[in-house]
């Protein structure tokens, strides 16, 4: 199965902000949160289509994200910060603190729903 | 019906201080001013909950009574969060972590603490943001994306803002953005600089050697063609007044307060040549009071031990992901904050396996895996106190509306009363 | 009701030297020693009177210091800028008694507990800026044990500059006063004086006559609208001047023109031991003491605060950005700038003075020298301008220096030779005696700064006390007093803080003046980068507070 290695960068958008004023409930805040962004020659790539779904992994943990078409380079994903970000996130030593959460190696797949 | 004219909205660092209410019935009914966020902060706020213990509902007395138990009797108790709230509540704070000996931190640690160990070591060359507005004909937007960020920033301080010496406004100014991908923000800029993911201490080193006066050999550093460097570098010697601004980019990414110190030296090495500053741009509204407020206090800004009965400062030992995923605190008490939205799962799934207690405008998703839930007034709409703006100018919130809650402040003393009571 | 009994009391500004007195105190202020303790009229009849046993001891005012750095946010840079040094003077909480970290830019309990632990009970923050003055007095409110107040930097903001330009000095005293009142600010304070905005182009000034970009005046203009705005509004203090060409080998001729430009009305000059250097034949770096010691000496008009020199560390912070830029080409450290919109700039700098470099040893007997060849001593006040020169924990190490002249030699001699043998000290036999330190540290600070009820033990007097056992050695005996008491109850007992107190913010009696805001308000939408609606204070948040009258 088609898998692309990429740098995992998480991040605000406007989006994920005006869903966590609304609330975390909210489907804007969920869809937000929920999205990954790929490049499109990462996209096809893997065979996945805007609004398919893809399953993340890093070495902290994997989800699962709806992904959308974004001006990247191809090496390198977007999430929004949110709970399914979160599972991808971790802490590292050697940072004082600072979890890593940006820069991170990922590896992404089509989620064929196996 | 009332009018408020200069109300702060208090969401993102920016403070923005120009918003129009109008409020009736105890409620907000117009705005004029403010962003989408901003807007939705005050007219459309997620309904309230009422206190909950072990997630059923209760009054504000037994919910207090809760906490000041499971307080009263942890054995190393974390207080987290802050950024949300007033300076008087993040003062109160620090106050019950000294009485219970706990461990105290901000989102700093997750955000731009970073940048703050980077500051300690070195110094900061800043500015209020006025002088950005009214000086600023080069700014520099590294790692941070302010168009989804801080959406008045460019309009208040930064780009489009017309100001003393800049009457034209965006005319007057070069727009550089550094970062790994070409964001709104970047997609605005004169100059992109197009580093890659972790390569920032890298091009921040040749970029200082470059100003130097060093000859650079090599293509590129980190990604970035040297004569692209070469020409930045050029830009940031022109300037009248050149201001950095810088998030998340350099503070998260593979060096941390490496990458700021040579931000900040950077901006040193300018001075110089010209005239320079750095500012952060704080995420949250109030993180900077809260930072500001624990140095006063205690002297450190996050990461803070009171086990000893004095403040013991450890990026790295005491701030929060760390001792939450070394499974060393057995309690939490998470004010104006939602961690378990922004923290790595192995850090954010301890609150649910520990006494988590949660004060908060908001039924956070922190507060859905918390043993006890406070809902409080909410700074700068039902609670008034003082919040620090990103560059540090003080600005006053005020409370609109009533809210049935006390505020963070007055929960938190009452909670330090109760523990302080217990103890004798 | 208190009853201070047989101590050996030192109130200079009431003529009491050393007397044998009793001092009562009832309602946070001093009485008359005729009513018998327990007397009702003070509304407190029944009450058993609080005695303290002082015989054998020496009882003054509580100390006053007029020039601080202990709050705001360059006081916060310098904490910021620490945490190495905090880490080696933890303060663990006592008591009720809020703990914290010391070294010398310490955590804000620790500023108040220290302080009251020597003896004072009123400190002056010693530069404030307007934009951020919200800060400060957040911070002074967290100061226990202490009455504050702050002193409002004025000589670089651009209203000022613009309406001296202008020559507009009514609308000039009506901004000054629209300034202190909307800030809390005490005073009227300048750090070199159009210097900070040339330093927006990285220059700076040399001498009173200089240019100043974008205005068509000079620091001279500037100097004299601001003393003489004072004196229309009959401020309590007068004008409180950090001088053009601080640290410069050839500071001391500036201040000398300075001082001649106040042209015989009142005027304060601050840390003057950092103004006062001269070229003498083959040291271009020396002291320039002796004439402004001579000026000061015959102009009662001028008084000075010395900020003396201590060795070790200390962290530098002003409102002069363009010194504190030079600090940084010196120490090659750690560096903080800060530019204020249209107001003001400052720079921290954590550095230290060495006894064994020329110029470290020049600065000590600079400040030594200025406390011995001034003569009046009502005119001159004990400041390290804390932390600047040093900590103010070490004032009394200071004490010692004046008044025990074989103790002061023998440092003198553990210094730098060259510097030593440059410098006129081990000429200077004088002694300060017990009844001119309490002028320096309390009755002359007090009545300088205009408050009238700090500084003395008069009936009427805030009971503000502190009790000392005399010792050969002075540093110890003002390092630990016996007792210290704050508005009439004891919080200090053998030099330790036994009860956390809050005190008050002084504020001037501003006169009334011609509203700013119709010209104000549009000017600042412009300019500013807050609502002109958010700049002014809330009056409640100076509560408590105490008005002090204007001259």
């Amino acid at each position: 199965m088609a898998r692309v290695e990429a740098v995992l960068i998480t991040g605000r958008t406007v989006k994920q902000g005006v869903g966590l004023a609304e609330g975390k409930h909210s489907d804007l805040y969920r869809q937000e949160t929920g999205s990954v962004e790929m490049s499109a020659a990462a996209m096809a790539e893997l065979g996945a289509a805007q609004g398919d779904s893809v399953i993340v992994s890093t070495e902290y943990g994997t989800a699962v994200f709806i992904c959308r078409n974004a001006d990247l380079p191809d090496s390198i994903v977007f999430i929004p910060y949110g709970p399914s970000a979160n599972r991808l996130t971790g802490h590292a030593a050697g940072r004082s603190g600072m979890p890593a959460f940006k820069g991170i190696g990922c590896t992404v797949r089509r989620d064929d729903g196996g | 019906m009332a009018e408020y004219e200069g109300v702060v909205c208090a969401f993102c660092g920016s403070l923005c201080d120009d918003i129009t209410l109008k409020v009736e019935d105890n409620a907000i009914v117009s705005m004029t001013g403010g962003c989408a966020i901003g807007r939705k902060r005050f007219l459309s706020p997620p309904e309230a909950n009422a206190p909950l213990v072990k997630g059923r509902e209760t009054g504000l007395d037994q919910a207090i009574d809760a906490a000041v138990r499971i307080l009263s009797s942890a054995r190393y108790p974390l207080i987290y969060g802050l950024s949300s709230t007033t300076a008087e509540a993040q003062a109160a704070a620090v106050r019950l972590a000294e009485t219970l000996g706990a461990t105290i931190d901000s989102t700093s640690s997750v955000c731009h603490g970073p940048g703050t160990i980077a500051r300690q070591m070195l110094g900061i060359p800043t500015c209020t943001l006025g002088e950005v507005r009214n000086r600023a004909d080069v700014v520099l937007f590294w790692g941070c994306n302010p168009v989804e960020a801080h959406p008045r920033h460019f309009g208040r301080y930064s780009v489009q803002a017309r100001g003393w010496k800049t009457p034209e406004g965006r005319q007057n100014r070069t727009l550089i953005a550094v970062d790994v991908r070409k964001t709104l923000t970047a997609k605005m800029a004169d100059v992109f600089l197009q580093v890659e993911p972790n390569s920032d201490f890298e091009v921040l080193t040749a970029l200082r050697a470059l100003i130097n006066g060093a000859n650079l050999t090599g293509d590129t550093f980190g990604g970035v063609p040297r004569s692209q460097l070469e020409q930045a570098a050029q830009t940031l010697l022109g300037a009248k007044y050149g201001v950095i601004l810088f998030g998340m980019g350099l503070t998260m990414s593979s060096g941390c307060q490496h990458n700021v110190y040579q931000a900040l030296m950077l901006a040193r090495d300018l001075n110089d040549h010209t005239a320079f500053a750095v500012i952060p741009m704080r995420g949250h509204g109030n993180v900077t009071g809260a930072e500001t407020v624990m140095t006063w206090l205690t002297g450190y800004p996050f990461a803070v031990n009171f086990s000893r009965g004095y403040p013991r400062y450890s990026p790295g030992e005491f701030s929060a992901v760390d001792v939450l995923v070394r499974d060393e605190a057995d309690a939490a008490l998470v004010v104006a904050s939602d961690p378990a939205a922004t923290f790595p799962a192995a850090a954010a799934d301890r609150f649910a396996q520990i006494s988590t207690i949660v004060i908060d405008p908001q039924f956070s998703a922190t507060a859905q895996m918390a043993q006890v839930y406070i809902p409080s007034a909410s700074a700068g709409i039902a609670a008034s106190g003082t919040a620090y703006r990103m560059d540090g100018v003080p600005l006053p919130l005020r409370q609109l509306v009533d809210s049935e809650y006390p505020d963070d402040r007055q929960i938190l003393n009452r909670i330090e009363e109760g523990v302080r009571q217990c103890s004798t | 009701m208190l009853h201070v009994v047989g101590g050996s009391v030192y109130d200079p500004a009431n003529g009491v030297n050393g007397e044998v007195r009793d001092i009562y105190a009832a309602g946070g202020k001093i009485c008359d020693g005729k009513r018998a303790p327990g007397a009702d009229g003070d509304g407190s009849a029944g009450e058993r009177a609080e005695v303290i046993d002082a015989r054998g001891m020496v009882v003054m005012a509580g100390g006053v210091d007029l020039h601080s750095h202990i709050a705001g946010p360059k006081v916060n840079v310098g904490r910021t800028l620490s945490p190495g040094d905090h880490r080696m003077d933890p303060v663990p909480r006592f008591g009720s008694m809020r703990g914290g970290v010391g070294h010398v830019v310490p955590s804000t309990f620790v500023i108040g507990r220290r302080y009251a632990e020597m003896g004072y009970t009123t400190v002056m923050e010693a530069a404030a800026p307007p934009m951020e003055a919200r800060h400060v007095h957040e911070e002074l409110d967290d100061i226990p044990m202490l009455d504050t107040g702050m002193l409002l930097l004025m000589g670089n903001n651009h209203f000022v500059l613009s309406l001296i330009d202008e020559g507009d000095r009514e609308r000039l005293a009506d901004y000054i006063v629209f300034l202190l009142g909307s800030t809390g600010g005490y005073g009227i304070k300048a750090v070199n004086p159009g210097g900070g905005v040339n330093w927006r182009r990285r220059g700076n000034l040399g001498g009173l006559d200089d240019a100043i970009d974008g205005y068509d005046i000079t620091p001279r203009h500037i100097i004299d609208a601001l003393i003489d705005v004072n004196e229309r509004l009959r401020l309590p203090h007068p004008v409180h001047l950090h001088c053009n060409n601080l640290g410069q080998p050839t500071s001391a001729e500036t201040t000398l023109q300075t001082m001649q430009l106040a042209d015989g009305r009142p005027l304060h000059i601050t840390h003057l031991q950092f103004n006062a250097y001269g070229p003498k034949k083959g040291a271009p770096f020396a002291s320039g003491v002796q004439p402004l010691a001579d000026y000061v000496n015959s102009h009662p008009n001028i008084s000075v605060d010395v900020g003396q020199v201590v060795f070790g560390p200390a962290v530098t912070m002003t409102g002069d950005a363009p010194f504190q830029h030079s600090l940084l080409k010196l120490t090659k450290d750690r560096w903080t700038n800060k530019e204020i919109e249209m107001e003001t700039q400052s720079g921290v700098v954590p550095l230290a003075y060495s006894k064994n470099t020329y110029v470290g040893a020049t600065q000590w007997l600079v400040g030594m020298e200025i406390f011995l060849l001034m003569e009046d001593p009502w005119r001159i006040y004990l400041t390290t301008d804390s932390p600047n020169g040093g900590p103010f924990t070490a004032y009394p190490w200071v004490i010692r220096l004046l008044m025990d002249r074989a103790y002061r030699e023998e440092t003198a001699k553990t210094l730098n030779k060259r510097a030593l043998e440059a410098s006129c000290l081990l000429e200077l036999e004088r002694e300060y005696t017990l009844e001119e330190i309490a002028i320096i540290t309390r009755a002359g600070p007090a009545a300088r700064l205009g408050l009238r009820h700090k500084g003395h033990l008069g009936v009427g007097a805030d009971a503000d006390i502190a009790v000392y056992e005399p010792c050969s050695d002075y540093e110890a005996m003002f390092a630990r007093p016996r007792y210290v008491i704050k508005s009439g109850r004891v919080v200090v007992r053998d030099g330790r803080a036994v009860q956390e107190c809050f005190g008050r913010r002084f504020l001037p009696d501003l006169p009334d003046r011609d509203d700013v805001t119709y010209w104000l308000a549009p000017e600042f939408a412009r300019l500013y980068s807050v609502s002109f609606s958010n700049y002014p204070i809330d009056r409640e948040r100076f509560e408590p507070c105490e008005v002090v009258p204007c001259r």
